[in-house]
């Protein structure tokens, strides 16, 4: 048995420690909210956070994170309240299939925990492990910075869609 | 049941709730596929719940795949039925021919549902107000609807949910007037997307997510090489992973036999308790192949085969006025060019899977299918079930782009299920979903004009020579009578044409990608129109606007009823070239070039791209697309597609391809089948819509991809000086 904690809860787990974290998120926690894209970490949809840090859960193998916080995008709004990510997500109209979507958000979540006022080049570095085939690329550089100025203290503004 | 219109009657049905349910029936008017050329799609059929807690649910059914069809329709019915539209639900319907076509593609989802939509919501306000009017005893006239609640004088008030039960009593009205668009509330106006929270809150369920109870895994070894058949396995090394249930083999489809949506290549299933163990198993399958007659195709034979075949005579004939031959042969001068473009991969972000369960009786799929009927046809066709043993439920969908009008995944899903007696998911792995799809073809143009003293062109020989998508689903055919691209953008006045086409014998399979055979197409001749605007001296955009000026000589590509109005393809070509400042100095190293398209999804639309090769890299800086599908029902919405389309064409255009080698892919994963990544977005997408109050409403789900890839290398012709006619384009041009 593996004990992990994942979204602020301990849980116990039957798996091999090869089994990459997401399978174990996905298949024995029920979470499925992280995405399978890939398995090569080439795409992103798996991202979670460990102890804050991005990973691709697709190779992470599941005996490695016992002992440090794994957040799932079920659990980045914390005490029900939404990341300033998910609500300039939301406002921005950001996702078409929403696939792409979880890990684009963690992978932004991380970028503005470490950076709070990215510029378009910190996005772009920070988010160049996420592909979306919709082609919501433009949307995330926006909804990015406006869920940085919400960070940094400015009301989210505008109507839906907002100025891109 | 009560005549709505011509097209179809709206009828009250029991609710088990105790609620107002309205079944509106709309007979089938065919398919809405753009590569078959079908008449028009079918506007949809739904029914409407309004519960007594006043929740209003709308069952709709086409497929939601990003392109926001479960927002846009509700839209409709929510506008005219003044529903509160926050707690507007939507469903999607599960396989049932109440519902008439749940085929989602062509880009004909909304427009057909436009005025039905209105008139069904508008029936089902007349209807509650009739109910509200009995009870105050009042004139319906004396009462008005606003959020879901009927208001009468005196500050009368009940919701929609009071009033249901009574209501479904009242007569459904025949032709209830719809509002003037001035009232419109919620129609043009944006709105956050009805899956949006989900999506956020990783709650939204897609196809990989579904659990049924007692829920098993499964993965599939295909034959890397297209018609290698299975000689033999060895699963004992399978078997003894902890986890593993099962492991038998799939039979592949009988070769040539002909399909709609597809055959399934076979292979070896290992069933186990979860995925991870699944592909543990699998990869430790030992599994002999037997290569079959693809084996020795690749893609440098396919180049050198449609080279030649552009040269040899024998080509089918598809379209001609004149006598461009002999116009031809007198020329002084003639401009000729040839275009190549590769296969495609559909690549969505959610691989192709399917979930199924046999419980003896009856096959229950959970499939992310474009196309739950053709699905559960031809699982009840390969397993011998009759249609009403087959269930099929359609969760999101990551991504479809045509990819999943096949059924190939759903067939596979169920004879795996059948062998399990459980649930089972079958995940295709990204090597799976990129080596098994069903292509765009590759394609070759070759393009040949002579001017006359305008600089106009006097005959136009244009020939393409590619693998049809016809031919994969029926070998007798060559190609669908849809499958025009040497018919694209046909609208160019030229008094001599004329069109051939030469079939690719190719074992890769073929099918619908986003915007279908105008995605090669337009690319060439909008880049040959390009280049004889050079050849006569001519800036590009007055050069196509004095071109265009009749309908196309043929229908094709675009519907049969659609008709060319020449004046909007120049309003979208002058309005893309006026907001992108057509005619400004760029920087240097910057180069301006645009292109247009579209008729074939009976819309009109123009694309300008600003692009540098920078020390020879190339840059997009921003693309500006014009778009006239008349009416745009949720603009945010509506944008996004078309900011979606231009990026898949820009990830088209400098990365896509798939090279075979030895009768397979040689691109296995991301890794080496690029996609466009942020850093290579544009700065700027800007969109911008004409609206036509006065014409029919048409598609924008495709219609503004081809144009792209063709501005984007004009673009880089004006910035470089390099004329590029092979996508990809290089991402490095010689300085």
């Amino acid at each position: 048995m593996l004990e992990l904690t994942v979204n602020d809860k301990q849980v116990q787990i039957d798996a091999p420690a090869d089994m990459p974290l997401l399978w174990a998120l996905r298949d024995l926690l029920g979470l499925t909210g992280t995405k399978f894209g890939c398995g090569i970490a080439q795409c992103g949809a798996c991202t979670v956070h460990l102890d804050g840090q991005p990973v691709r859960a697709c190779i992470t193998p599941v005996g490695t994170v016992t002992g440090k916080r794994v957040t799932t995008i079920e659990g980045l709004a914390a005490g029900g309240v939404d990341h300033p990510v998910q609500a300039a997500w939301t406002r921005l109209n950001v996702p078409q299939c929403g696939y792409c979507q979880a890990g684009q958000i963690m992978s932004a979540a991380a970028l503005l925990a470490a950076v709070p006022a990215p510029s378009d080049r910190d996005i772009d570095a920070a988010m160049a492990g996420n592909l979306c085939r919709c082609g919501t690329y433009v949307r995330i550089r926006a909804a990015v910075h406006e869920a940085a100025r919400v960070i940094a203290g400015a009301p989210a503004g505008g109507d839906v869609g907002g100025k891109r | 049941m009560t005549a709505l219109d011509r097209r179809g009657f709206l009828q009250v049905v029991a609710s088990a709730t105790g609620g107002l349910m309205l079944a509106a029936h709309l007979p089938g008017l065919g398919r809405a596929y753009a590569a078959a050329a079908a008449p028009a799609p079918t506007p949809p059929t739904l029914f409407i719940r309004i519960d007594p807690d006043n929740r209003i649910t709308l069952k709709i059914n086409k497929s939601e795949l990003g392109q926001g069809v479960r927002t846009s329709l509700a839209l409709l019915i929510a506008e005219e039925l003044e529903a509160d539209w926050p707690a507007v639900q939507v469903e999607t319907a599960s396989l049932d021919p109440r519902y008439g076509d749940q085929g989602t593609g062509g880009s004909g989802s909304v427009w057909p549902a436009f005025e039905p939509l209105r008139r069904i919501g508008a029936a089902m306000r007349t209807m509650l107000v009739a109910a509200a009017a009995a009870r105050w005893k009042l004139p319906a006239a004396q009462l008005r609807c606003e959020d879901s609640h009927v208001l009468g004088p005196g500050g009368r008030r009940a919701s929609y949910g009071e009033l249901a039960a009574d209501a479904a009593r009242q007569p459904v009205p025949a032709a209830p007037p719809l509002k003037p668009r001035s009232a419109w509330k919620l129609i043009g106006k944006d709105h956050v997307g009805k899956d949006v929270a989900d999506i956020v809150h990783g709650r939204a369920r897609y196809g990989l997510d579904q659990r049924p109870p007692g829920l098993l895994f499964a993965s599939i070894e295909r034959p890397a090489e297209f018609g290698a058949t299975l000689d033999g396995v060895d699963a004992s090394a399978a078997l003894a992973v902890p986890g593993v249930r099962q492991v038998f083999p799939i039979a592949a489809s009988p070769p040539g036999a002909p399909t709609f949506t597809g055959p399934i290549t076979g292979g070896v299933a290992v069933v186990a308790s979860n995925t991870w163990a699944a592909l543990e198993g699998r990869r430790r399958l030992r599994v002999r192949w037997r290569s079959g007659p693809h084996a020795a195709e690749s893609t440098t034979a396919y180049r050198r085969e449609m080279a030649a075949a552009l040269d040899r005579a024998g080509a089918q004939p598809v379209l001609q006025t004149g006598d461009p031959d002999a116009e031809l042969a007198k020329a002084a001068r003639i401009v000729r060019a040839e275009y190549e473009l590769p296969f495609l991969a559909h690549a969505t972000m959610e691989p192709m899977n399917c979930t199924a369960h046999w419980d003896g009786r009856r096959m229950t799929l959970w499939s992310p299918s474009q196309d739950p009927e053709e699905a559960g046809k031809a699982v009840a066709a390969r397993l011998g079930l009759a249609a009403d043993q087959v269930a099929v439920h359609v969760p999101l969908i990551g991504g479809g782009f045509g990819r999943r009008l096949n059924t190939d995944y759903s067939v596979e899903a169920a004879l795996v299920a059948r062998e399990v007696g459980a649930p089972v998911q079958v995940m295709w792995t990204r090597e799976d979903d990129l080596g098994h799809d069903f292509y765009r073809p590759c394609a070759r143009h070759r393009l040949e004009a002579c001017l006359d003293d305008a600089g106009h062109p006097r005959a136009l020989r244009h020939r393409l020579c590619n693998p049809a998508i016809g031919a994969t689903y029926h070998p007798e055919r060559t190609r669908f009578d849809g499958e025009t691209g040497c018919v694209a953008n046909a609208f160019y006045r030229v008094p001599h044409r004329k069109s051939e086409y030469a079939l690719l014998r190719s074992g890769v399979p073929r099918g619908w990608w986003r915007a279908v055979t105008s995605t090669h197409g337009v690319f060439a001749i909008e880049s040959f129109v390009d280049e004889l605007a050079e050849a006569a001296g001519q800036d590009p955009l007055a050069y196509r606007l004095a071109l265009i000026d009749q309908p196309p000589p043929l229908g094709k590509p675009g519907p049969e009823d659609a008709v060319f109005v020449p004046q909007r393809m120049k309003d979208c070509l002058a309005l893309a070239a006026e907001r992108a400042g057509w005619g400004r100095a760029v920087p240097a190293g910057h180069g301006l070039g645009l292109a247009c398209g579209g008729f074939d999804h009976r819309s009109y639309a123009a694309a300008v791209v600003e692009a540098s090769a920078d020390a020879g890299r190339v840059t997009v800086h921003r693309v500006v697309v014009a778009f006239d599908c008349a009416t745009v029902v949720h603009p945010d919405g509506a944008r996004a597609q078309v900011e979606g389309a231009v990026t898949q064409a820009l990830s088209t255009a400098l990365h896509e391809q798939i090279t075979i080698d030895g009768g397979r892919p040689v691109e296995t994963n991301f890794h080496a089948y690029s996609l466009l990544r942020m850093h290579e977005a544009p700065a700027r997408i800007e969109v911008h819509f004409i609206d036509r109050p006065d014409a029919q409403i048409s598609g924008l789900g495709e219609s503004a991809l081809p144009p792209v890839a063709p501005a984007l290398a004009n673009a880089l012709y004006r910035a470089t000086g390099h004329r590029l006619r092979e996508l990809p384009l290089p991402l490095r041009l010689p300085a």
